[in-house]
Order: C-alpha cells, then sequence, then structure tokens
C-alpha cells in the first residue's frame, strides 16, 4: 500500500479512537451523573448498584432514579448532542465562526410563542401551551428560512442578517407584551428563557431522543458538502457536484429543527453549540465528517458537566443548566481560544 | 524533461466532447459574451487569450454552470449541460479556479480527497485515498500532504488545487490561470502533467485553460482561442492565431515571433506597448 495512503489511514484510526475514548467519558459521566443529587441515601454507589440490578430498590428510590434523574440526564445527552450538532452544521454551511443555533431566530420565535402561552394565554394546545407555542412560533421562523432559501440570489449574509432582523422583531414584540404582563407571568416567562433540564418528563425526553436521532444521519449526509463548501466558497462546491444554494437551505432547515425540538422543551440554551464545535475542531480537526460526529459527543459532554454541577452545587437550589454553560463553558472556551490562537476556522 | 511543440502535441481525430452554440452571457445590461461558439475534441488541449475583462474567467464559468447562460447552449458529449444534475457534471468537468482563498484549516490530502467527492457516496475506499497519494507524488506534493490548506503558499495551494481536479477524473479540465502564482520551473512541470494526461491515448479527456502567458499558451495548447471584447477574435493553432497583428490589436504591444522548430517551440518576445491600448 501507498506510504502516504498508509499515514492517513493511521491518522483516521487514531481520530476514530479519539472520539470513542470520548464518547466512553460521556457515557461514564453520565453514569456518574445519574448517581449525583441532592438525596442523600442514594450517592454514586448505591445508585450504580441499582442500575446494574446488584440491589432492589425501594419505590422512592426507583422514582428518583428513574422519573427524576434519568429524564434530565437522558435530556442533557440529547440537547447537548443536538444543539452542537446544529451549531457546527450552520458555522460550516454559512461559513461563519461566530454563528450559533439561536442566529437564525428559531429560539427567538419560540420565546415569542412561549409568551403568547404565558402571558395572554393564548395557544393552539392548551394542555402543552408553553411546549406547542414554542415549537409552533419556531416553525414560522423555520418557513421563513424556507422562503428565503427558494429565492435564486440568496446569500449566507441574508440568512444571518435576516435571523438578527427575526431576533429584533420578536424581542420588541415580547418586550411589549411584558408591559401588560403580571409579576408571576414575568417570573414564569424569565424562568423559561433560563433553559432548563428540569421541564421535560421520561416520555418526553424519549420523544425528543428519538426525533433527534432520526434527524442526526442527515447532518453527517451534509459533510462533504460542507468540506467542499467551507474549503472554496461557492464557485469551488459547484465544479465539485454540490449546490451550495440548495445544500445551504437544507442544511439550516435541518439545523433549525434540530434547535426547535430542543428549544421548546428546554428554553434558550445557546452556548453549547456555538462552543462544542469550535472545542471539537481543535479535538479532532475539521473534517466535518469527523467534527459533526465530535461535536454531537462533546457537546453532550458539556451540557451534562454544566448541568450536573448546576444541581449539585448550591443542592438543593439547581441553577439552570443554561446558566451554568454560560458560567462554565464560558472560560473554557476562552482558554482554549486563547491557547490555540489562529486554529479557528470553519 | 520538456518535450518539444512537435513531439507534445498529437494531433487527432478524436471525437467532439464539448460543443458551445450561440452563447450569450450578460452582467445586467452589460454582455460580457457575444455570440461564442467552438467544439473541443478529445484529446484537445484549448488556450484562451485575451486582455483583462475580455471574457475568459466568465467563459470558464458558463462551461461547468457556474454562470447560468442567458442564451444558447453548452453540450457535453451530447448532454446539456444545463439539465444535468451537478453531480454528473462534476464526474465530466472540473474547474481550477484562479485563487483560493480560505481561511479553512483543512489537510492537503483531504483537500484532493474533495476530488473523490462525485465518485464515492459517503465513505472512501482504500482505494480512492491510493488515487490521491499517487496524484500528490504526480505534483511532486508529497511532502505537503499532511500540511495545512490555509498555511500553504500561494502557488502551492494552486498545485494543490489543480491535484484536486486530476483526482476528480474528469473528461474536461477547466483552469483558469493555472500558472499565476507559480515559479518558473514548477509552471512547466504543472502544465507538462496536465498536457500528459490530456495525451494519454487511453482516455479523451482535453483541457481548456485561460492564461496570459502567450508563449505558455504557444507552447502546450493545440488550439488557442483570441477572445477580445466578448467575442471570439481567431481561433486555431497557435501559429496561425498568435500573429504579430492579432497581438497588437488585441494586447496593444509590439512582439517578434519565431515559429516552431523541430527542436523548439513557437516564441513571442514581447516588444514595446503601442501608444494606447484599444
Amino acid at each position: 500500500m501507498d506510504l502516504i495512503t498508509k499515514s492517513h489511514i493511521e491518522k483516521t484510526g487514531r481520530q476514530i479512537r479519539l472520539l470513542a475514548g470520548l464518547l466512553f467519558l460521556t457515557l461514564s459521566f453520565a453514569l456518574f451523573s445519574l448517581g449525583t443529587g441532592s438525596s442523600n441515601n442514594l450517592g454514586l454507589v448505591p445508585t450504580m448498584k441499582i442500575i446494574f440490578g446488584l440491589t432492589e430498590p425501594t419505590g422512592l428510590q426507583s422514582d428518583i432514579i428513574w422519573r427524576l434523574r434519568f429524564p434530565r440526564v437522558l435530556m442533557a445527552i440529547v440537547g447537548g448532542v443536538a444543539l452542537a450538532t446544529a451549531g457546527a452544521l450552520m458555522q460550516g454551511c454559512l461559513g461563519n465562526p461566530l454563528v450559533s443555533p439561536l442566529t437564525l431566530g428559531v429560539a427567538s420565535g419560540a420565546a415569542l410563542g412561549a409568551a403568547f402561552a404565558i402571558i395572554l394565554d393564548f395557544s393552539f394546545i392548551p394542555e402543552v401551551a408553553i411546549v406547542a407555542n414554542a415549537f409552533l412560533f419556531s416553525l414560522i421562523v423555520v418557513g421563513v428560512i424556507i422562503r428565503l432559501g427558494s429565492m435564486r440570489s440568496v446569500s449566507a449574509e441574508s440568512y444571518i442578517l435576516v435571523g438578527i432582523a427575526i431576533t429584533f422583531i420578536a424581542g420588541a414584540i415580547v418586550s411589549t407584551m411584558t408591559y401588560f404582563a403580571s409579576d408571576a407571568q414575568l417570573s414564569q416567562l424569565t424562568h423559561w428563557s433560563f433553559g432548563s433540564l428540569s421541564r421535560p418528563t421520561l416520555t418526553d425526553s424519549a420523544i425528543i431522543g428519538f426525533l433527534v436521532l432520526s434527524l442526526l444521519p442527515m447532518g453527517l449526509f451534509f459533510a462533504w458538502d460542507l468540506n467542499a463548501m467551507a474549503l472554496g466558497g461557492d464557485d469551488f462546491a459547484i465544479s465539485t457536484g454540490v449546490d451550495p444554494r440548495i445544500t445551504r437551505r437544507n442544511i439550516l432547515i435541518l439545523s433549525a429543527l434540530l434547535t426547535s425540538i430542543i428549544i421548546s422543551f428546554t428554553g434558550l440554551i445557546g452556548f453549547v453549540g456555538l462552543a462544542a464545535p469550535h472545542m471539537s475542531r481543535l479535538i479532532i480537526g475539521n473534517d466535518y465528517r469527523k467534527l459533526i460526529p465530535c461535536s454531537a459527543v462533546a457537546g453532550a459532554l458539556l451540557m451534562l458537566f454544566a448541568d450536573t454541577v448546576g444541581r449539585t452545587l448550591f443542592a438543593p437550589v439547581v441553577i439552570p443548566v443554561g446558566i451554568m454553560l454560560s458560567v462554565i463553558g464560558g472560560p473554557i472556551f476562552m482558554y482554549l481560544l486563547m491557547k490555540h490562537k489562529g486554529g479557528m476556522g470553519v | 524533461m520538456m518535450d518539444t511543440h512537435e513531439e507534445l502535441i498529437r494531433g487527432g481525430d478524436s471525437s467532439v466532447i464539448l460543443k458551445v452554440e450561440n452563447l450569450h452571457f450578460r452582467w445586467g445590461a452589460n454582455e460580457v459574451l457575444k455570440n461564442i461558439n467552438f467544439d473541443v475534441s478529445g484529446n484537445e488541449m484549448v488556450a484562451i487569450l485575451g486582455k483583462n475583462g475580455a471574457g475568459k474567467t466568465t467563459l470558464i464559468k458558463c462551461l461547468n454552470r457556474i454562470n447560468q447562460v442567458n442564451e444558447g447552449k453548452v453540450t457535453i458529449a451530447s448532454k446539456d449541460v444545463s439539465k444535468m444534475p451537478l453531480l454528473d457534471l462534476s464526474k465530466s468537468i472540473s474547474y481550477v479556479p484562479q485563487t483560493v482563498r480560505t481561511s479553512f484549516p483543512m489537510e492537503v490530502f483531504d483537500v484532493l480527497m474533495l476530488g473523490r467527492r462525485p465518485h464515492v457516496s459517503w465513505r472512501t475506499s482504500p482505494l480512492d485515498k491510493d488515487v490521491v497519494s499517487q496524484t500528490l507524488r504526480q505534483f511532486g506534493l508529497e511532502e505537503l500532504a499532511f500540511r495545512r490548506f490555509d498555511r500553504l503558499s500561494g502557488g502551492e495551494r494552486q498545485r494543490v488545487v489543480i491535484a484536486k481536479a486530476v483526482v476528480q477524473d474528469p473528461s474536461i479540465y477547466l483552469l483558469d490561470e493555472p500558472t499565476s502564482d507559480l515559479d518558473l520551473w514548477t509552471q512547466l512541470l504543472t502544465m507538462e502533467t496536465i498536457r500528459n494526461i490530456v495525451n494519454d491515448s487511453r482516455s479523451e479527456k482535453s483541457a481548456i485553460f485561460a492564461i496570459h502567458d502567450i508563449n505558455i499558451a504557444a507552447r502546450y495548447s493545440d488550439r488557442v482561442m483570441l477572445l477580445h471584447e466578448g467575442e471570439i477574435l481567431a481561433d486555431g493553432p497557435p501559429e496561425d492565431v498568435i500573429t504579430r497583428s492579432n497581438i497588437a490589436k488585441v494586447f496593444g504591444v509590439e512582439c517578434d515571433i519565431t515559429q516552431a522548430t523541430n527542436d523548439r517551440s513557437m516564441n513571442v518576445v514581447i516588444g514595446k506597448p503601442i501608444t494606447k491600448r484599444m
């Protein structure tokens, strides 16, 4: 076999082992997280014994593990995977390292929907008013993206600018509504905007997990196209067989869907979608075929870590994950950026 | 290492691969290309000469649908380019832009691997990797295989992008000033490599390249197309097209031309500019 080929194959092997290692670390941390909480008699060791079937749990223990902690840990993983994947896809197809899942305005749409439910008591599905509103309003934004994508001369910047415009418009409407809101409503809206993993039930997490899992392979499918677009721009992509306009639109629709599925249930969580892809670039390089899976795993780990610290730091008070992500992830992210200055392409 | 012109040019009666009929292209009201007609056969290498703004780059981009033509038709192996799926088109044509400016830190090996994109579904086989490795050697790029593309010099990048086009294994190469950033030796090595690929009688590949260096055009092409103000002023063998009067008309400079002999190719020595350019 050719020597250059051989060293490339060895290199790919190292990267795959690295990815497997990161996945193992994440799953181990998920187990650790299941065994962590404010309940005194359910520490790490007893929890592991219960999970692996070595001791019979009491009804209360079973409830704590499977109905409180498990949905939360599952949601952290699924949310981290979805938001980080969306972030990596969007940074790639818009050719911009500053982009996060919140850039397209999907989240602002969701926030507007939540405000309609909380303040105006207006909803299409009253039983699950906030979630349903957040999701449906963010779908309106997805619709705008589709409409924009069908225009002939749309550029990467157009999407970002329209996203910013949507953010301003939705923000202004929400601000206006807060003038007419009661204190209780205001507090509920503020809490929604923190981004928390405590809301989804086991069924919710399972449904979200299934949706995300079925959308993820599509993200990987775009990896080649992203490489071509990121490397040489639109002309280079066309000559490599990629239609940049259609690809960009499809990737953005996928990212927007991933984002709105998560954010409708959890509230605003943005940072993981910005930071996890960049951290992954430092770990595994820029080839999107490896970067997308790596971002997904890194996102899950980051989210789990932030949530576990948020649950334990001031236990029994739980700090919402959206806040913890920025508090913990922010400094780590800045440190990595400064240490590897110049290494941040998209 | 260099062959003479006579040995380089095979000449032959290969079939027409690319056909351009009544092509018009406009940017708004500005008509950039007017009624362009030409054919390119297999194993043929065509140089496009013309001054800045004559429409060389625009014409090249019309051939592989980067520019959507306003009128006229481009066909490859009798198939209408505007109706071909892009992925199929990229199996037939590969394009080397003038420059690739990027901050995307991808390794050279993976850049070349992009050339396999039209040929694989998602996974690449060791066979694809071998194609990349061999092409790296062919262009003398093996030292750069695992270097970052965004940190290469302009000339190195240009060679990498040409090598990527070769990995793509198309029937037509479109090269926009493929030697603009290269040193003298590398210019010749690169053109020689492309010439050899085109000459290979086992396949019917052809190349179209826009270029400013008249001597490179004369040495490596079977045919020269002189583009002037959006129209083809002359189209034929280098010795017919590269004449004192044509050079004066298009570029506004005087020149002395020594015709090709058995052991050396045609040579154009550029003289003084003729007062004002037309």
